[in-house]
């Protein structure tokens, strides 16, 4: 690795300006992988566009500078960018947003598995070292660590081809009322979320039955066990589920 | 096998415990009763002072000649690693002020996911007496609980109790006094034991941080590595600060990843799992009976919560419920009100001049305690009383619960969610407990739009502006125009914010309890503590500012007061743009104290019923803008405990300048429909 293309932890998102790598892959600039990576993760959601504001947000950024940064990048044909709807990813974008997430995975298996870093500091370090690994050092990796398929919070790897394994694709809000599932896994970072839903037992393995759907919105009303919950829309996309196979 | 257990592992490191047996006279076991435990969440929250000190009570035991203070702890789902404010407050009390003994209230019906809290609250080293509530329901639920094998399985007594009927709850009292009680029993709690794996390398990490000087943390050692484990963030800071951080940091993570490695997922699953199965291994052993819950009120419950129903339901029971304020307000009035503007107030004016010589002192008395006690017991006894009982009734039979699931989504219109409703609705009443009520949101942003929202809704004091002005002399439909327009404000503020505040609200998770008929007492005794706090801050207030009045409206002279002065330096803003009389600037500035007695002192100025001094077009300018500015008081002092001058400052400038902006809008446009 080129000295040039080692991205200095102390230095903001904010500050970090778009360095050309001098590797001899063509690849583009951290700054830019950054922001392509950020767009895929809010597209995850089921959105078609993601907002410029909620971009700002989340890479810590003023809104100007995101703007600036996204008419450039639309002009480097990585997205579209419509002013009243936000961005959306062309192939070509979604290509090396794919590509940006795998080596992000990768350094989190790498940083948590041989290092022992935890996970939240994890998630933060592999934003940085994401940028620096090659084809050939992620296939190292992969093969030292004996081919994990999932990063440390259990999404998965894309592969080299930019193609994902699916995890389950049910969630609970695909249930229609009356159904029962067993939760498979909550695919949330937030730490405190997983505890919050945990100690009220929503945990894998266990039995949701969908008791009531709300008029507008889709707020799930959820049996576990004996007890009921109000669980809105936007967690119960976050919990995967399957149904049960009947014997 | 994990379960496999053993007598006592007690790693006593903490030498901050309390040690009860050195205590003599008071005995404060900490109590999770259900009954309150509901209010409790939405109530008290961040600050433990400020509830400890409510929600005292006292409970003197004859036969074992002790006194227990009874501190109400807010209701928690863990307490280990705590992820909302109500647990992280628990955590906090037991850390700081170890209590003598802890009733931990475990719900018969749904003992599974309860014993979660249990077998974390066994950790602390604390003598526990468990009450197992609603043991009735659960047998109609079809679910037996031996409670004496409980004990055994616990090591701790276990009381079945069925709270709202108050049975054993004498019992459960004593049993605590003896459990804390110098002679009392020696308790052998019986903790749960992770598998070999986790368990093993759990007491390597508390041996290496007993050797380590950590900053104390008045906590079992166990739990200090637990909440290592699981990332748990003040005390992973705890630890930060200290001088081996650094080989702590290292430790913890290694011991981390050998658990996440060996049982394969997150450490925060693995436990969670982990502790879940161990309370099921103890149902299993204690519960005959799977339990279902009654089909009755699930019919009744799918009926309120219904995709199509639901909504019309929801809002037939709040239009009813405000009917019915209005109804017994409007019977008060026909009533008492009669009663006293006839008997009460001559006799005490003249009592006042004939056995008090100075005016001022009259002044003082006549303004301040005579008119000040009318005026706040013609709004506490029929408005606020009324909608704190209905209010406590919709919580009881766990509709309210389900009001917030009904309107969970649209409140993420407003950049809320669901459980944001009771503020709001709490609101109703009156805004001091509102305010204090936003306190069960857990993120900053969501906290200052419902701070602004609660502002805005309409208190029973601004209800009573509504309806004595607009409603009792023009008609009782303007003043529904006018909680309209309010609505609408409100609605298009927080969608406003929702949109321009950076962030997202988070989603809801609320247990959804079993519908259940409300009781008297419960209700009665949940309706004071909501209403005491219009007693204790309002009433002072009320008394001291209708002094204030008194004096403002006859100094320097009666006939050229302060009051007057005011009115001519607001004429241009008062009469110019909301087309206002001069006199109700005075009024509006006087409402900064309490709203309602803008009406008061409109009825003084007007020397007579406002109809003949103010047409139905300036009533109805004048109700708004009331209900719209700048809170009163007794929610500034509020809002400045809770969100800090600045932010006070900023709702107070922008609810003024919206008020006047929305009045003068509707004063042109009423004006130029050819109104009077």
């Amino acid at each position: 690795m080129t000295p040039a293309s080692q991205t200095q932890p102390e230095v903001n998102k904010e500050e970090r300006k778009p360095t050309s790598r001098t590797s001899k892959y063509d690849i583009p600039s951290a700054n830019i992988e950054e922001y392509l990576e950020a767009i895929f993760r809010l597209l995850q959601n089921d959105k078609e566009y993601a907002k410029t504001g909620e971009l700002a947000e989340v890479l810590h950024v003023k809104p100007a500078s995101v703007t600036q940064m996204v008419q450039k990048l639309a002009e480097k044909k990585y997205l579209k960018y419509e002013k009243s709807k936000g961005v959306r990813l062309t192939t070509k974008g979604r290509k090396l947003a794919l590509d940006v997430l795998r080596r992000h995975r990768i350094a989190e298996r790498l940083l948590v598995d041989l290092l022992g870093v935890s996970w939240e500091e994890a998630h933060d370090v592999a934003c940085k070292w994401e940028h620096m690994l090659s084809p050939e050092l992620c296939n190292k990796v992969l093969e030292k660590l004996e081919e994990p398929v999932t990063c440390p919070h259990g999404n998965p790897i894309p592969d080299s081809d930019g193609t994902v394994t699916p995890l389950p694709e049910l969630t609970l809000v695909d249930l229609e009322q009356g159904e029962t599932a067993i939760i498979d896994c909550i695919s949330d970072e937030n730490v405190d979320l997983l505890r919050m839903m945990s100690s009220m037992g929503m945990l894998p393995g266990e039995t949701v039955r969908i008791v009531q759907i709300s008029p507008v919105g889709d707020t799930l009303l959820i049996e576990v066990g004996t007890a009921h919950f109000a669980l809105s829309a936007k967690l119960a996309k976050r919990v995967r589920v399957h149904r049960e196979v009947a014997e | 096998m994990y379960l496999s257990r053993h007598d006592v592992y007690s790693p006593r490191w903490h030498p901050g415990i309390k040690d009860w047996e050195s205590q003599s006279g008071e005995r404060p076991p900490e109590e999770e009763m259900p009954v309150r435990r509901r209010r409790r969440r939405e109530r008290f929250g961040r600050r433990f002072q400020r509830w400890s000190k409510r929600s005292k009570i006292d409970y003197f035991d004859e036969e074992e000649g002790v006194r227990l203070d009874i501190i109400d702890l807010p209701g928690s789902y863990t307490i280990i690693s705590p992820s909302t404010e109500d647990e992280k407050v628990t955590l906090r009390y037991l850390q700081q002020d170890t209590p003598d003994v802890i009733v931990n209230v475990v719900d018969a019906t749904n003992l599974p996911r309860n014993l979660l809290l249990t077998t974390a609250l066994l950790e602390f080293n604390i003598p526990m007496v468990v009450c197992l509530n609603q043991v009735d329901l659960a047998r109609r639920m079809g679910i037996e609980i031996d409670a004496k094998k409980l004990e055994a399985l616990l090591g701790v007594p276990v009381i079945p109790t069925v709270a709202v009927h108050g049975t054993n709850l004498k019992l459960l009292l004593r049993t605590a006094a003896k459990t804390g009680a110098i002679e009392g029993v020696q308790q052998k709690p019986r903790r749960m034991l992770f598998p070999d794996g986790i368990e093993a390398k759990l007491r390597t990490l508390e041996r290496r941080l007993a050797k380590m000087q950590l900053c104390p943390m008045n906590l079992p050692l166990r739990i200090v590595a637990l909440q290592l484990l699981e990332e748990y963030a003040q005390c992973a800071q705890c630890v930060e600060s200290s001088q081996e951080s650094e080989d702590a940091v290292k430790i913890v993570s290694k011991i981390r990843k050998d658990i996440e490695q060996e049982f394969d997922g997150d450490i925060v699953s693995i436990l969670g799992e982990k502790r879940q199965q161990y309370a099921v291994y103890i149902t299993e052993q204690v519960q005959h009976g799977k339990g279902k819950r009654v089909p009755l009120t699930e019919k009744i419950s799918a009926v309120l919560t219904h995709r199509l129903a639901g909504l019309p339901i929801a809002a037939l029971i709040l239009i009813g419920s405000l009917l019915l304020i209005f109804a017994v307000g409007a019977i008060f009035e026909a009533t008492v009100g009669e009663f006293w503007e006839a008997f009460i107030n001559p006799t005490a004016d003249y009592l006042i001049t004939t056995f008090i010589p100075s005016p001022i002192v009259q002044i003082i008395l006549f303004y301040g305690l005579v008119l000040g006690i009318q005026g706040w017991l013609f709004i506490a006894v029929p408005f606020v009383a009324t909608f704190y009982i209905i209010l406590s009734v919709l919580e009881d039979t766990g509709y309210l619960a389900r009001i917030a699931f009904l309107l969970d989504a649209f409140m993420h219109r407003l950049g809320l969610h669901g459980r944001a409703i009771i503020p709001l609705l709490t609101g109703m009443g009156c805004n001091v407990p509102a305010v204090l009520g936003t306190r069960i949101l857990n993120t900053r942003r969501e906290r200052i739009i419902a701070g602004l929202l609660v502002v805005l809704v309409p208190c029973s004091a601004q209800l009573a502006v509504i309806l004595g002005t607009v409603g009792l002399y023009a008609s009782i439909f303007l003043a529904f125009i006018i909680l309209g327009i309010v609505f609408a404000i409100i609605i298009g503020l927080g969608a406003l914010l929702q949109h321009t505040l950076p962030g997202a609200s988070h989603g809801l998770v609320m247990e959804i309890p079993p519908l259940r008929a409300p009781r008297l007492r419960p209700t009665l005794k949940k309706t004071w503590l909501r209403f005491r706090e219009f007693v204790y801050i309002a009433l002072p207030l009320i008394i001291i500012g209708g002094a204030i009045l008194g004096l403002l409206l006859y100094f320097p002279t009666p006939d050229f007061s302060y009051l007057h002065i005011v009115s001519i330096l607001a004429a241009p803003l008062v009469v110019g743009w909301l087309g206002l009389p001069p006199e109700t600037a005075a009024a509006l500035i006087y409402g900064i104290l309490r709203k309602e007695l803008t009406v008061e002192l409109l009825v003084i100025l007007a020397n007579g019923p406002i109809n003949l001094f103010m047409t139905a077009r300036q009533m109805f300018v004048f109700a708004l803008v009331t209900t719209l500015y700048i809170p009163c008081i007794a929610t500034v002092a509020v809002l400045v405990r809770e969100y800090r001058w600045k932010y006070t400052l900023i709702l107070a400038f922008s609810t003024i300048t919206l008020a006047f902006l929305v009045g003068g809008i509707v004063n042109w446009m009423l004006l130029g429909l050819g109104f009077p």
